[in-house]
């Protein structure tokens, strides 16, 4: 998949139909139907593997595939497109932390691909904020970081980690006194309890995970790189959004071009068309944001942070109506366990919540914009 | 984490580019700063004499003959520099690109050096009392004479710039015993004919900026019929494609972009610890920035040589939406003063309303794009395949 076109869009197109094609060969909305129904969380982990996607952000000398923000936008958007079982922006955050921090078993880890967690903080966006992290109605604390005589232990609960009751390592932010902190926990040390929980969507792994002076690893990253970390989980976010709304809009389509009322196709009544128009308009407003994104990430610290959250609302907000929609569309069909669509739902209705939630994002996304104004007239 | 290799930015050094920013960073400080319609076409002119606009134009009519590629660049470069660009978007943006396309090298020769110059103002007499949405229902009509003229009656409506333009460029009826597509012709009328006459209208914000146009039997040549009698359905589709891409580009061109909004906030520093203040403004945030990237990056495709999707339209909506719940909320925190005399907010809130109408109204483009980008199949149409003199027969009048 490492091609050696120089043409960006060309590549990104090969890497497209790769992924796609692999992905393709397995029925992912069969598998969550079945999972929903045995109360089992899917996972496609051996066959990302098979594609080298675990380690694709990293750099090559470690193993990976040295994919930047674009490439991982595509591979994102592809895998979210088939609904894969599969919480990849929380395993690619904790391991582009702990490639950042120069961790000397990261080649071990890739070659192992050993599958990682990372909790998601966001850094404050109001005067007087701390860092939060956690799920919609949280807006919990950061665990409190300590040193003691052989290193460092943790104390605190991080609730609602997806990906994190498969993780062979957690990568989470405690604050050292005021100062945030990255740090790398064992799930199988003493002190660390991990509680799997299952909300609607067979397609998210999650944990509760409760820190009771649990041993952990100081990852030696500048806050600007936390920061980061929270932008590109962000931007992530929005890139699965773009797989899920396409996917919709396909299944959409499909349907209104064949199903018939009133002596003529349903994709002929302006309802249901300015439906699916207005899936394109906010797909592609996502597709904006992600590529901003992506472009921003190695120029512009304020720029990527504005991007991320953007991509994140953007593709939430594309989700929401495409989600539902497209059971719509499908009348009451659409609304049967035998279809499709409420797979799609389901999963956007749990993940909406995920990361602090939507409304949260869209009150950052306001802040940052506000704060913008003000330093510009502050200079 | 990025391929340099993989950043067309970083990859191409371009002699253009640097050209352009040159000339902008010498003269930038003599573009006008007000809204004054002379110093701005006076502007627009310099633009075109420096190679910055009219690009793409061939060069025997002024252009500078050259591609999509420059033509991006330069927009780039004038819009990095911040600032005016064109300003007689009828002429620079739609029918002069329309004209390179359909019109005959006479008529080039004719009309496309007075658009570059500056000299000759354009206006598009399209809309009708009785056919704005429903375009192909114009009913002004234009009569072949025996000595080759053509005598053309009646009413345009909602004509941006009539009352400046030297012409104007007319969807007409030559032949209303075909069905109402087929019987469409695009004739150019000199704005001083005898027989014209403009009558300003004036609008939400109390100003006339477009216009009624009565044509009453106004008589021109032949050598004024774009593209050829009966096609202009196809000349005026053309021409709605350019006007429908430069309003996605212009979105910057209308000053709606975030940063204005947010500027205006500034007023109340106590919004900064409003969650909910916070929580709208992003609400409004996402539509506006992802339009104005999304701009910047179509930008970047048309100088990739990619022609502009009919999905371009969506991006007034979005634009025109959000910027209309902007108003609002500034409403909301800001009180009353937002709508005082002369606020600039009381002139985006009068003009607003219409730019939903203005170049397609959201439903007719999201018919359109659902039609044309989705595939999806038209409403029955009616009065599609039957002559256009049995629709009015029939009581449509
Ligand atoms: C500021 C401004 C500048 C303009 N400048 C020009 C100009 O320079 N030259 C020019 O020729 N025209 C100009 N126009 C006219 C503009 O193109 C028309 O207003 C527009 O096409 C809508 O036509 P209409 O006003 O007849 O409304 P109508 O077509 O009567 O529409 C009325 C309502 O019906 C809805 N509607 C119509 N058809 C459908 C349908 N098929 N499905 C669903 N809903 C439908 C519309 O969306 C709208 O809400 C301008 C308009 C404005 C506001």
């Amino acid at each position: 998949m490492s091609g050696t076109t120089t043409e960006a869009g060309d590549l990104l197109a090969e890497l497209r139909a790769a992924i796609t094609a692999a992905m393709s060969r397995s029925d992912f909305v069969a598998s969550a139907r079945e999972d929903t129904d045995t109360g089992v969380v899917g996972s496609c982990w051996e066959l990302a593997r098979s594609l080298d996607l675990p380690a694709a952000l990293v750099a090559e000398q470690h193993g990976g595939l040295g994919f930047g923000p674009a490439e991982a936008i595509v591979c994102l958007e592809e895998c979210a497109r088939s609904l894969a079982p599969i919480c990849l922006p929380s395993h690619w955050g904790g391991l582009r932390l702990l490639e950042a921090a120069g961790e000397p078993d990261l080649d071990q880890l890739v070659a192992d691909a050993a599958q990682l967690a990372f909790a998601p903080a966001r850094p404050p966006v109001i005067a007087g904020e701390p860092w939060l992290q956690g799920a919609a109605g949280e807006r919990a604390p950061l665990p409190k970081a300590a040193r003691r005589n052989d290193g460092w232990s943790i104390d605190g609960t991080l609730r609602w980690v997806a990906g994190a009751s498969r993780a062979d390592a957690l990568v989470l932010i405690a604050l050292e006194g005021e100062t945030p902190t990255a740090f790398r926990v064992s799930p199988g040390d003493p002190g660390v309890t991990l509680t799997s929980v299952v909300r609607f969507d067979h397609t998210t792994d999650l944990a509760h995970v409760r820190l009771g002076d649990a041993p952990a690893t100081p990852l030696e990253l500048a806050e600007d790189e936390l920061a980061r970390s929270w932008a590109l989980h962000q931007a992530m976010l929005g890139a699965e959004g773009i797989g899920i709304t396409r996917r919709c809009l396909e299944m959409s389509l499909a349907h209104a071009r064949e199903r018939y009322a009133f002596g003529r196709t349903i994709g002929s009544f302006q309802a249901i068309k300015h439906r699916l128009v207005e899936m394109l308009r906010l797909v592609e407003m996502t597709e904006n944001c992600t590529t901003w994104f992506a472009d921003a990430w190695n120029e512009d610290l304020d720029d990527t942070m504005l991007a991320g959250v953007a991509a994140r609302v953007a593709g939430d907000r594309a989700q929401q109506h495409a989600t539902s929609s497209n059971i719509f569309v499908h009348g009451g069909m659409g609304a049967t366990w035998e279809h499709d669509a409420p797979y799609f739902y389901r999963r956007f209705q749990l993940r909406r919540l995920l990361a602090l939630g939507t409304e949260e994002a869209l009150v950052e996304l306001g802040a940052r914009v506000l704060d913008r104004s003000w330093e510009t007239a502050d200079v | 984490m990025r391929d340099p290799q993989l950043n067309p930015e970083t990859a191409a050094d371009d002699g253009f580019r640097a050209a352009a920013r040159r000339w902008l960073a010498e003269h930038s400080s003599q573009a006008p700063t007000t809204g004054d319609r002379d110093e701005l076409i006076a502007w627009q002119t310099r633009l075109v004499e420096a190679g910055l606009l009219g690009v793409m134009w061939p060069r025997e009519y002024g252009g500078g003959g050259l591609g999509h590629r420059e033509a991006a660049i330069a927009q780039e470069e004038i819009e990095r520099a911040g600032v005016p660009g064109v300003f007689d978007v009828l002429g620079m943006e739609i029918f002069g690109p329309t004209f390179v396309l359909e019109a005959g090298s006479e008529q080039k020769q004719r009309y496309l050096p007075g658009i570059l110059r500056g000299e000759e103002l354009w206006c598009q007499l399209f809309s009708e009392p009785a056919a704005g949405s429903d375009l192909a229902g114009v009913r002004t009509r234009a009569r072949h004479t025996e000595q080759g003229t053509w005598v053309v009656n009646g009413q345009k409506v909602w004509t941006t710039n009539a009352q400046f333009a030297s012409f104007g460029a007319a969807l007409v009826r030559t032949d209303p015993d075909v069905p109402k597509h087929a019987g469409l012709t695009l004739i150019v009328i000199p704005m001083d004919a005898p027989g014209v006459s403009v009558r300003g209208l004036r609008q939400i914000s109390g100003k006339a900026e477009f216009n009624e146009v009565f044509l009453d039997d106004v008589e021109v040549p032949d050598a004024n019929v774009i593209g050829g009698v009966g096609h202009g359905w196809a000349v005026a589709m053309r021409a709605l494609m350019f006007e429908r891409s430069s309003m996605a580009l212009s979105g910057e061109g209308m000053n709606l972009r975030i940063e204005r909004f947010a500027n205006a906030l500034r007023a109340r520093p106590d919004l900064r610890h409003d969650r909910d203040a916070l929580h709208r403004l992003g609400d409004i945030a996402v539509e506006l920035l992802a339009v104005a990237e999304g701009s910047a990056q179509m930008v970047k495709r048309l100088r990739d040589g990619e022609a502009p999707s009919p999905a371009v339209g969506l991006n007034k909506v979005t634009l025109v939406n959000a910027a209309m719940r902007g108003c609002d909320l500034l409403g909301e925190l800001l009180g009353p003063d937002v709508l005082a005399p002369g606020s600039e907010w009381t002139e985006a809130v009068s003009f607003l309303p219409g730019m939903r109408s203005a170049g397609g109204t959201e439903e007719v483009l999201r018919n359109n794009i659902g039609e044309r980008v989705l595939g999806l199949p038209p409403e029955p149409r009616p009065d599609k395949n039957v002559p256009f003199s049995s629709l009015l027969a029939g009581g449509a009048a």
